[in-house]
């Protein structure tokens, strides 16, 4: 192997060894472990920079570890693609990793299960690796479930809170519908093309007739809803907040739910050649960014705040990349994993300092109580509600910009919208929890997070400031696009642009929005020009709409758990617990005579089981003579 | 007269035959050793009886991989040795082996008589030897039988146990049901086509369905036979198999039986089952008499379907792995429709990895068993993996295996026999499959959730104050044998999910000698 091909797969190397190592010695190394799961975490992301220079300086390449499954035509091996789209994603994935093991030593200090943490946290990153850099279909899914694994694993963290443990398995049963389409998109995939890998794949789709392609497409987009909590999955991202902060900063906002966008961008391919599919994919985003910004304008609870509005960020990237601006939709996933991530860093930060306290209404003043944290938490704040010069601005505006010149003026019209809600929700929690007047209780100790705490925020705070200049100039002729749209040229243009709006217009019209948002926030929160519960009243069923979250999770709890729960119910009197569990038990189980037994055996049981044998017999021949 | 024995009883023929049955030989010899140890109260000690057994399989196992690589047939035909045999002998020694290992400590927790115990094991495993290796319809017919005997026997081995004794009786009657299914069908066959062979019964019918006639119409005669024959006997094996509607037993069997013993039903006999299926499916079944794959197709959806729904009900783990291993052999079922050198080549590599992680289950639960929980109610489970972490980490991987949850055998089994059928064109058989899978998940991370994240009103929080202590294993009565068994599971369901190309290959061999025939 040579320098850059061992670099490869050192990456993914040492977070797996972290997993083992902390995982079967972490009683040993006790606080230690976090140390040196953050220096594991560290040295990947220092060799990911290194790929970067070595893949921006020459070309990308591929290469196999070992040949995994050969049989006949299926040839799948443990193999990377190392190009210019998934060295951004390790630079961004180990990097926030890095700044987030570090966060957690503070962060979670004093927990019992500190070890066992840091070693789902590495096998997360590990996967997440493996999901990125594999260039194959197969390894693909199987690193995609892995992270899913991973992530429920961390949202039950504490298990022993009801609420955390129900969480896990709501991620995992609803993330199974969507890895169930998944699952079947792979096969199609596999069924029309005979192979699982990437390029020989994407050589193919041209030659595919589009209905199959936008089959396959949908199919795989379903695994993307689910995992990317967008619309009608989105049900399990603000309930996965059970987990620890940090978890969420780096799973449910900076990696794993972005994996579906990332998805999309390594098969553009696929997504270019089904304009239908896109279109859906396109659909999907608007509804879901506008969608879940709605509900987060009123929500208390900082967490699902953010969480929310994951959501609805995911939706913009999803948009980006329905209307294939492969490169937009990437830059704002980096930019948001950056700002989001720091967003949930600073949220764990008040939450640390006010001792797991999360409701907003018992908030206030922080400010001059946690000034890093607030400051960092408003830097995040404004770069996710479009304000220059900070990331959101940049990558945001890329995205609504090529909708717009691409002439979806539709969906540019709701994600302007959605942006002036965005910059609303957000800054409504930053008021209140950092400015308004302290509804605190008094005996709490309010207290800075510790050092360990806020350097990585500060760092997250600095990049999530300075990383969206990678944006300009404007539009086609930025770092970024110029970087990473090298990879997309495969790519079928599906939507030519067709305005030539200046970018100065439309980034003045994002600014607008953002500052109006903020501007009502204030006069509601800070000003108090307005009362709040006056509005509440007035528009009383939107706001009851918006706070009961669109009342999706009782839809589906009447549409779905409700129907499945009398299902079963009635399995369970039809076929009896006598059936199922324990028939050897119910019968005889009272006589010690075997005579006795033996008859009751006969007259019981024996006689229906001997029946459905019969039954079977009889359809089999039945089918023969019918047929 | 003795000019006819030689002609019969050739030197260069005895030979031969006695050459192709050497590793089931070995079997029985070591069966009868174990036996006669019983005569000798000093030395007919648990230990003797336990080793002595498992270097029989040893020995078995290596006179396997010495005769590998050559085509025998013995006894005129009705026993074969070939690539095919080479690839089940090791998988159902293995399988056997496992059971020995796992055997010891149930035994003497439950105080069972035990030179007997492993001396039927022994004959169990080679009459599934047999049976894999008979090319006869009666000799299909007697291994069937000399398995099922054992098998009855060891169900019903906890002397006093109603719950054993009631299984073994009730396998015993639905079993004897199954058999008379079975040899009625073969009459039927034999009727018809005047051969028992199975080779001579495929060249007759292929010289029929593509001779000289070119048409199927001279079937027409005795094709009714034959269909109902083949028919029937299918029906007998799809009992062994526990295919919907055919399983009624095994629930009952799995649980009365002595746990050991449910472990060697679920992977040797099914195993044996499914291989001679496979064998005369290939030889047989496959010429198109009848489209034999539409029923099939039927069930295996019924049994994935109804493994998977009573599963989900069942509340008591060793149950939950009885209906599972239902929806199992539908999973199973789905390669051998699907066809073709991939799909059978794929079916076996399934039955592979399906033998380590039920093994593997069931050796879990039989730690379980031992340990000082109150019953196998899956909320007993609570908590128990801060207790003994080792064998709770292991049951979760088995569990994930089962569950077809990747980087692990039981996904690439998934993976392999589901592209088969795909190849082949049974896109909704696959993509009910799938949604099976989907669904069968939630009862197996059900365990694992109990097992690792338990909730404070569960009965046994008591376990999480244990955490820290007892790192690995339970105190008390487990082994060393036990805890290899589980470490033996762990690494196969492991390593054939991340490099499982030796066993594809090996696979690929094995069907290969298969088709070929």
């Amino acid at each position: 192997m040579d320098f850059k091909t061992t670099i490869t797969w050192l990456i993914p190397l040492f977070p797996l060894a972290g997993w083992l190592l902390w995982g079967l010695f972490g009683r040993y190394l006790k606080g230690f472990s976090g140390y040196l799961a953050s220096a594991f975490i560290g040295i990947s992301f220092i060799l990911s920079v290194i790929l970067f220079f070595i893949v921006a300086y020459s070309h990308g390449f591929t290469d196999t570890l070992y040949p995994w499954v050969h049989a006949g035509t299926l040839k799948v091996g443990v193999s990377a693609v190392i190009d210019r789209l998934s060295v951004i994603m390790l630079v961004m994935v180990t990097g926030v990793s890095t700044l987030v093991h570090i966060y957690s030593i503070g962060y979670m200090q004093d927990d019992k299960g500190f070890s066992r943490y840091f070693s789902f946290l590495n096998l997360f990153v590990f996967s997440m690796i493996m999901l990125v850099i594999s260039n194959n279909v197969l390894l693909l899914y199987v690193f995609w479930e892995a992270v899913g694994f991973c992530s429920y694993i961390l949202i039950g963290f504490w298990y022993e809170k009801k609420s955390a443990s129900d969480a896990g398995k709501k991620a995992f049963i609803v993330n199974r519908v969507g890895d169930f389409g998944f699952a079947t998109g792979i096969f199609l995939l596999f069924m029309t093309t005979k192979t699982l890998n990437y390029e020989k794949i994407f050589a193919m789709v041209p030659t595919m007739p589009t209905l199959t392609v936008t089959v396959i497409a949908l199919l795989l987009f379903a695994g993307a809803v689910g995992k990317s909590a967008q619309f009608p999955l989105h049900v399990w991202l603000p309930d996965a907040m059970e987990g620890p902060t940090p978890v969420s900063a780096l799973i449910h906002a900076a990696t794993m739910v972005t994996a579906g966008v990332y998805m999309i961008a390594r098969f553009h391919v696929l997504f270019s050649y089904s304009p239908t599919a896109s279109e859906v994919v396109l659909i999907v985003g608007t509804f879901t960014a506008f969608f879940a910004a709605f509900i987060a304008l009123t929500q208390y609870d900082i967490k699902r705040i953010v969480a929310y509005s994951t959501v609805s960020q995911l939706g913009y990237m999803f948009m980006a990349v329905g209307i294939g601006s492969y490169t937009a939709g990437m830059f704002h996933l980096i930019s948001h994993a950056i700002f989001k991530g720091l967003l949930f860093l600073t949220a764990g930060s008040v939450m640390h300092g006010l001792s797991g306290e999360l409701d907003l209404r018992k908030m206030g003043g922080l400010y001059s109580k946690m000034k890093t944290t607030a400051i960092t938490f408003i830097v995040g704040g404004l770069a996710l509600s479009g304000i220059p010069p900070f990331s959101g601005f940049f990558s945001k505006d890329a995205i609504l910009a090529d909708v717009y010149n691409k002439g979806y003026y539709f969906a540019w019209a709701v994600g302007e919208v959605a942006a002036l809600m965005t910059a609303f929700y957000i800054f409504r929690l930053i008021f209140l929890a950092f400015f308004a007047e302290s509804k605190i209780d008094k005996g709490l100790h309010v207290h800075e997070s510790p050092k360990i705490m806020t350097i990585p925020m500060i760092i997250m705070a600095v990049l999530a400031s300075t990383i969206g200049f990678l944006g300009i100039p404007p539009l086609n002729h930025s770092v970024f696009y110029k970087f990473l749209h090298v990879d997309f040229q495969n790519a079928k243009n599906f939507a030519p642009i067709v305005n030539s709006m200046p970018w100065y217009v439309l980034s003045s019209i994002s600014v607008a929005a953002g500052l109006i948002g903020i501007y009502i926030a204030y006069l509601l929160y800070i000003k108090k020009a307005i009362d709040p519960e006056k509005i509440k009243n007035m528009f009383k069923p939107v706001y009851e709409l918006s706070y009961n979250k669109v009342y999706i999770d009782e839809i589906y709890d009447f549409l779905i758990v409700k129907p499945m729960l009398v299902f079963f119910g009635f399995l369970w009197k039809v076929v009896d617990i006598k059936i199922i569990d324990g028939a050897v038990n119910g019968i005889a189980g009272a006589f010690g005579n075997f005579s006795v037994k033996a008859r009751k055996i006969q007259n019981g049981m024996l006689m229906s089981y001997i029946l459905t044998l019969s039954i079977g017999v009889a359809a089999v021949l039945f089918y023969y003579f019918i047929r | 007269m003795h000019n006819i024995m030689p002609a019969i009883y050739g030197l260069n023929s005895l030979e031969k035959s006695m050459l192709s049955i050497i590793p089931e030989a070995v079997v029985i010899l070591f069966a009868f050793i174990v036996l006669f140890l019983t005569f000798f109260e000093k030395i007919a000690k648990s230990k003797n009886s336990y080793y002595l057994s498992l270097i029989g399989i040893a020995f078995s196992i290596l006179y396997v991989v010495m005769l590998s690589g050559r085509n025998l047939t013995g006894f005129y035909g009705s026993v074969v040795f070939n690539g095919y045999d080479v690839f089940l002998f090791i998988a159902i020694l293995l399988s056997g082996f496992l059971t020995v290992l796992v055997s010891k400590d149930y035994i003497e927790n439950f105080d069972l008589p035990y030179p007997e115990f492993y001396s039927i094991i022994l004959f169990g495993i080679s009459a599934m030897m047999f049976l894999v290796a008979s090319n006869n319809l009666i000799m299909v017919f007697i291994s069937l039988e000399f398995m099922s005997i054992c098998s009855y026997i060891l169900t019903g081995y906890i002397r006093g146990n109603a719950r054993s004794t009631e299984a073994a009786l009730k396998y015993l009657i639905l079993g004897t049901f199954a058999s008379a299914f079975l040899i009625f069908g073969s009459v039927f066959i034999y009727a018809a086509v005047g051969h028992l062979n199975l080779n001579s019964i495929h060249t007759y019918l292929e010289n029929i369905s593509y001779g000289n006639n070119g048409s199927a119409s001279i079937l027409s005669g005795m094709g009714e036979y034959l269909s109902i024959g083949l028919l029937l006997f299918m029906v007998g094996l799809a009992f062994k198999m526990s295919l919907f509607p055919f399983h009624a037993w095994t629930p009952d069997a799995y649980d009365g039986a002595p746990t050991p013993i449910t472990s060697f039903m679920a992977t040797g006999i099914k195993i044996a089952a499914f291989a001679v299926f496979l064998r005369i499916y290939v030889l047989i079944y496959n010429i198109n008499v009848i489209n034999f794959n539409d029923i099939l197709w039927v069930l295996a959806v019924l049994s994935m379907t109804f493994g998977n729904i009573a599963a989900i009900l069942s509340a008591n783990v060793k149950r939950l792995l009885a209906y599972s291993s239902i929806a199992q052999a539908g999973y199973i079922l789905i390669g051998i429709i699907g066809g073709g050198f991939y799909g059978y080549s794929g079916t076996l590599f399934y039955l592979f990895t399906y033998i380590f992680m039920t093994a593997g289950a069931f050796a879990v639960v039989i730690i379980f068993e031992n340990s000082d929980i109150a019953s196998l109610d899956i909320k007993n489970l609570s908590g128990i993996a801060y207790k003994y972490p080792f064998i709770s980490a292991a049951m979760a991987l088995f569990m994930l295996s089962l569950a077809g949850i990747p980087v692990t055998g039981g996904f690439m089994g998934k993976f392999y026999v589901f592209s088969a059928a795909v190849k082949s064109g049974y896109y909704w058989l696959v993509f009910i499959a799938l949604l099976n899978s989907a669904f069968a998940a939630y009862y197996y991370i059900k365990i694992i959730v109990k097992m690792y994240m338990p909730v404070k009103e569960d009965s046994n929080v008591s376990c999480i104050a244990g955490e820290g202590k007892n790192y690995g294993i339970v105190n008390g009565n487990i082994s060393e044998g036990i805890i290899l068994a589980v470490i033996i599971c762990l690494f196969f369901t492991l390593i054939m999910g991340v490099y499982p190309q030796i066993f594809i290959n090996f696979a690929n061999y094995s069907a290969a000698s298969l088709a070929s025939l």
